[in-house]
């Protein structure tokens, strides 16, 4: 009885509450109602007012570049559906995914691009390649003119208003993710539209590399017409906000939810492509968006380093980096040359079945096929499988906070120690190429060959030997110094003890690897270095764990010795200070006086010959002080059928660095 | 009755406080929050971090952010998705529809057969058909189910081509299709509803008519209300999108029959051995009544009881799908939405589900108890 009544009373006492709560008045962040606006202006052009996404007519008009009579479809399998088409969404952080692009990613121009397999830096919409800044006022300017007669796929025309409003945009609202890479308000000021095809940027400081070609000039440009009325409450919300104050950062944060979750139907469009059906969780169409100016261009890449586009009529002609004469290294004509591109989702086992089966052209996953599916697949002689090197490497990294961990020779004697090529080619059977730099062979213009190849070529008896001396030489020392065994074949006699230069012994360290379960490849190395670093005598305990968990340890609690990651990079190399940052400071606590001079300059760099000789640098620099010990990359694979690319050798491989680029694949005679 | 009634009320929303609340405390504790997938990125520095965490208003304390999730669920308002920038309510709807769908058929699928063929075991005890059956049914429910259903895929899908590999649906057939995919799915739990309350009405109006009698209508009435339905489709213009569904439908549901039908099996045939040892049994067979009526309306009847108890418990659990069934069979449902809401912290989204979830548990053993004073009269509540 007594029971039931205090049940009674507890339970009418939480229901109580829970009536209370849900009666509150609203939170004192959450506004009432955004401020009033002017209503956009009653007499907008009818031209500039969006349309539904439908596909436009098949029969192309005079104006519309004529092709070649497309193939119905290419088919892609994908592992896992999209989760917006928000373009605001889509490039801040949270939505920024390689299943988000898939589909999505060539939608939005930009005023300049980087070309296919080379990466060079070429435009876009924009016409010819940027001047230098002028400074005005104190900032520093550049008018960047667009290509005329460009259109959206509605045919509202692309102009220099559409650029100007997605900056200052961003500006306003201060997103973070790849905006915050393309618009930075710490150094753009503004963007004015000097007319219509003239657009005019404003910085704080003059521009590198990093912030201008590769940061600003590759931005995202949406439509003003269509965007511009619908965001104009959420722009007034935040216009003088104070974006340092707690107020203001609940406004700014109410504003960017409010702009990432419009729906955005019949929003124009204007790359190869426009997304015409997305069945959630199923597949998502993208058909032809005929209004599109580069279809039909011919591409030339030369041996000499030219680059040339021309329209098929021959209205526009881009060439660039030489005179294009003597052989082509590449040569393609860009299509669409298939009406639609089917995207199915699809787990991974009933891809590659799909694959066999000729129900899809080709499995997209961001990190290739895994070797187990390519066995699989290599029994059937319709499937082409090709194979990339990654614009990526594994590493091992150390946490300077630890005072013992902090020794370059340490990191040297144990980068000595770890038998790249044995490690590649014997324990990972082939599944891996060895990786002594931070800048990938594939990007030949920022790669390094010269860097330090620490003991590289050497036996396991070499690399004990001169390990061994780089640390006594440091002034260490051991109760039982690491020897060779030349019985049974010859082994390493396991180091014991080992004591540091000021004569405490080397703590025991932890190094942390993810699971087998989520990477093979990094486990096993993960235990192999352990063996390694035991070999010189350091008490050292592989820890193979969930993925999440390092994460955590490295950027969140710090509290880690040594750890196993991963990084995917960019085609412009400023990741080489972004990781080590020196001013806001890295997560390895890694300082080093002579990076920082010359990250400084790789930033504010502006000529690209001057900040290929600073990368280069870097990478020796990064080669002897070795914050991270490069460990290996993985092949990227592809496998398709019933279709044809002008290229496949390609760093990242045509599914994960190019989407399996729709536009270019053909459909094989 | 009603008392009973105002208790069990109470019980659930306390109980239900108690469930949100250690699970949202519980996921809050796992390592790092949703911010901590996007610190991969090197220019993801520290400031953007905390910047993108008060956006979401993960600065605020633990239990803060409880109470106002509480206070928003009670207005009807479940939030909206870190991940997919939607009202959690939206995704739910959406994506809901098609595991119920999915899963409440394969339950009830499996709860017959496996009703069924306890019945039949229990009655045929000590035979080599009972040992071949509770042997196989055994090794199914033992069986790894992932590298069960890949195999079925492999010889139905793969091999023989009879059956789809995966998905719900065929893309080429949609493409131009005037309905999405979820509208398609309500209105087939729609008619799947329609269709169990005309049964049901069948059954209750003709359970005091003769037995021999009442079995043909029912079997007549039943037949002619699946007739209509299936009609209805057939004549409507989306008909042939419902029956690709279907299609689709049929290799996940043998899967998930082959592995769960033993379950229900074993629990009858237990249950009915018991039942056979009762008194009313031998009573039921001294008056000389047909041994199928002993083992149908007397012995299975009672032996009902439990193994329905177990089916309306788990039934609520559909909703959370089957992380396994649905990534094999790329069935995109709440299974998977969990799943990866659960990995990268999206808590609103986790929150959402469970609400659904751990409400309709608890309803559904309110439910339970009071089915049980219709099933057994000895049983009344006071």
């Amino acid at each position: 009885m007594k029971r039931n009544t205090l049940m009674l009373i507890v339970g009418l006492v939480i229901t109580a509450s829970m009536i209370l709560a849900a009666c509150q008045p609203a939170p004192a962040e959450t506004p009432a109602e955004p401020p009033a606006v002017e209503e956009p202006a009653a007499d907008t052009p009818a031209a500039e007012e969006p349309t539904a996404q439908e596909p436009v007519a098949e029969e192309p008009t005079a104006e519309e570049p004529v092709m070649s009579e497309r193939d119905p479809v290419v088919r892609y399998a994908v592992l896992e559906d999209m989760t917006t088409t928000n373009v605001w969404a889509l490039y801040d952080d949270t939505d920024s995914s390689f299943w988000n692009y898939l589909v999505t990613d060539v939608h939005w121009p930009s005023l300049y691009t980087l070309s296919d397999k080379r990466w060079d830096f070429i435009p876009m919409v924009a016409e010819g390649l940027p001047e230098p800044f002028v400074e005005e006022d104190g900032l520093f300017v550049s008018t960047i003119k667009l290509q005329d007669g460009l259109v959206w796929n509605d045919g509202s025309p692309l102009t220099a208003e559409d650029v100007a409003f997605t900056a200052n945009t961003q500006l306003a609202l201060r997103m973070g993710g790849n905006w915050l890479g393309q618009y930075n308000a710490e150094y753009l000021n503004k963007v004015e539209a000097v007319d219509d095809l003239n657009v005019k940027f404003y910085f704080n400081i003059e521009p590198g590399l990093s912030l201008w070609q590769y940061g600003t000039l590759q931005g995202n440009i949406v439509s003003s017409a269509y965007w511009a009325p619908k965001l104009a409450d959420a722009l007034a919300m935040v216009e003088g906000v104070d974006y340092e104050s707690e107020d203001g950062i609940a406004t700014v944060a109410e504003a960017i939810e409010i702009v990432q979750n419009m729906d955005n139907e019949g929003e124009p469009v204007f790359g190869e492509w426009m997304l015409n059906k997305w069945e959630v969780g199923a597949f998502s169409e993208s058909v032809v968006n005929e209004n599109n100016s580069a279809i039909g261009n011919k591409v030339e890449m030369y041996e000499n380093g030219a680059f040339r586009e021309v329209s098929p009529d021959g209205s526009y002609e881009f060439t660039a980096y030489g005179e294009p004469t003597g052989d082509k290294t590449l040569e393609y004509v860009t299509g669409p040359f298939f009406d639609s591109a089917l995207y199915t989702v699809y787990n991974a086992d009933a891809a590659v079945l799909a694959l066999r089966n000729d129900d899809v052209d080709f499995i997209l996953t961001p990190n290739g096929i895994s070797q187990g599916f390519v066995d699989q697949l290599k029994t059937d002689d319709a499937i082409t499988i090709t194979t990339n090197k990654a614009n990526g490497f594994r590493f091992l990294a150390f946490n300077y906070a630890r005072e013992e961990l902090a020794d370059p020779i340490l990191h040297q004697a144990i980068a000595c120690m770890i038998d790249l090529d044995f490690l590649a080619e014997r324990v990972l059977q082939g599944q891996a190429l060895p990786v002594y730099t931070l800048v990938p062979e594939g990007l030949t213009f920022w790669h390094n060959k010269n860097v330090t190849r620490w003991c590289e070529g050497q036996d396991a008896k070499g690399r004990m030997e001169t390990a061994v001396s780089m640390l006594k030489d440091a002034g260490y020392t051991w109760e039982v110094e690491p020897s060779w065994n030349e019985d049974r074949g010859g082994s390493v006699n396991y180091g014991e003890g080992l004591i540091l230069p000021n004569g405490q012994p080397m703590p025991e360290y932890t190094l942390l690897a993810p699971s087998a379960g989520y990477d093979p490849l990094r486990a096993t190395a993960g235990v192999y270095i352990e063996q390694w670093m035991s070999q010189l005598g350091m008490p050292v305990n592989a820890e193979l764990t969930n993925f999440n968990n390092i994460i955590s340890a490295v950027y969140e609690t710090g509290d880690y010795d040594m750890f196993i990651l991963g990084w995917g990079l960019t085609a412009f190399p400023d990741y080489l200070c972004d990781f080590f940052d020196q001013v806001g400071g890295n997560p390895y606590n890694y300082e080093s006086p002579a990076l920082a001079e010359k990250c400084v300059a790789l930033y504010s760099e502006t000529d690209m010959d001057a900040a290929q000789q600073i990368a280069m640098d870097i990478q020796v620099l990064l080669s002897e002080e070795l914050p991270y010990i490069t460990l290996f990359t993985t092949p990227m694979v592809d496998a398709f059928r019933n279709i044809e690319f002008p290229y496949t050798e390609v760093l990242d491989g045509i599914g994960p660095g190019y989407y399996g680029r729709p536009t270019l694949a053909r459909a094989l005679e | 009755m009603w008392k009973y009634l105002v208790n069990r009320l109470l019980q659930i929303v306390i109980t239900l406080f108690v469930f949100f609340a250690l699970t949202y405390f519980l996921l809050d504790a796992q390592p790092g929050d949703i911010t901590l997938q996007y610190v991969m990125n090197p220019k993801f520095t520290p400031e953007m971090r905390e910047s993108l965490q008060k956006r979401l208003g993960l600065d605020r304390p633990v239990y803060e952010r409880f109470f106002k999730w509480m206070g928003n669920t009670l207005k009807g308002d479940l939030g909206e998705s870190y991940q997919l920038k939607r009202p959690v309510m939206d995704v739910i709807l959406e994506r809901a529809p098609r595991t119920i769908f999915l899963f409440l058929t394969a339950a009830i699928i499996q709860f017959v057969v496996g009703y069924w063929l306890g019945r039949v075991l229990a009655w045929e005890r000590g035979t080599g058909l009972e040992y071949s059956v509770t042997v196989v049914g055994a090794a199914l429910y033992t069986v790894f189910t992932p590298w069960l259903a890949l195999m079925m895929i492999y010889l139905f899908g793969f091999t023989l081509k009879w059956v789809p590999i995966g998905k719900f649906l065929t893309a080429k057939l949609w493409l131009r299709a005037p309905v999405n995919a979820n509208f398609i799915f309500n209105r087939l739990l729609l008619t799947a509803f329609i269709f169990a309350v005309v049964a049901a009405l069948i059954y209750f109006f003709t359970r005091k008519l003769n037995p021999h009698k009442s079995r043909w209508i029912r079997l007549v009435g039943i037949l002619a209300a699946l007739a209509i339905c299936v009609g209805v489709w057939v004549v409507g213009e989306n008909g042939v999108l419902a029956f690709d569904i279907l299609w689709h439908m049929v290799l996940p549901i043998f899967v998930l029959l082959l592995v769960s039908f033993s379950g229900t099996m074993l629990l009858t045939r237990t249950t009915m051995l018991d039942t056979l040892r009762e008194d009313y049994i031998m009573a039921a067979r001294a008056k000389g009544l047909p041994e199928k009526v002993v083992r149908d309306k007397h012995a299975a009847r009672n032996a009902l009881l439990p193994v329905f108890t177990n089916f309306v418990i788990g039934l609520p659990f559909i909703l959370a799908g089957g992380i396994i069934t649905e990534t094999i069979f790329s069935w995109e449902g709440m299974g998977l939405t969990l799943l990866t809401a659960s990995t990268t912290g999206d808590i609103p989204m986790v929150m959402g589900a469970f609400l659904f979830i751990g409400s309709l548990a608890l309803f559904a053993h309110l439910f339970a108890d009071i089915a049980y004073a219709f099933l057994d009269p000895r049983i009344r509540y006071s």
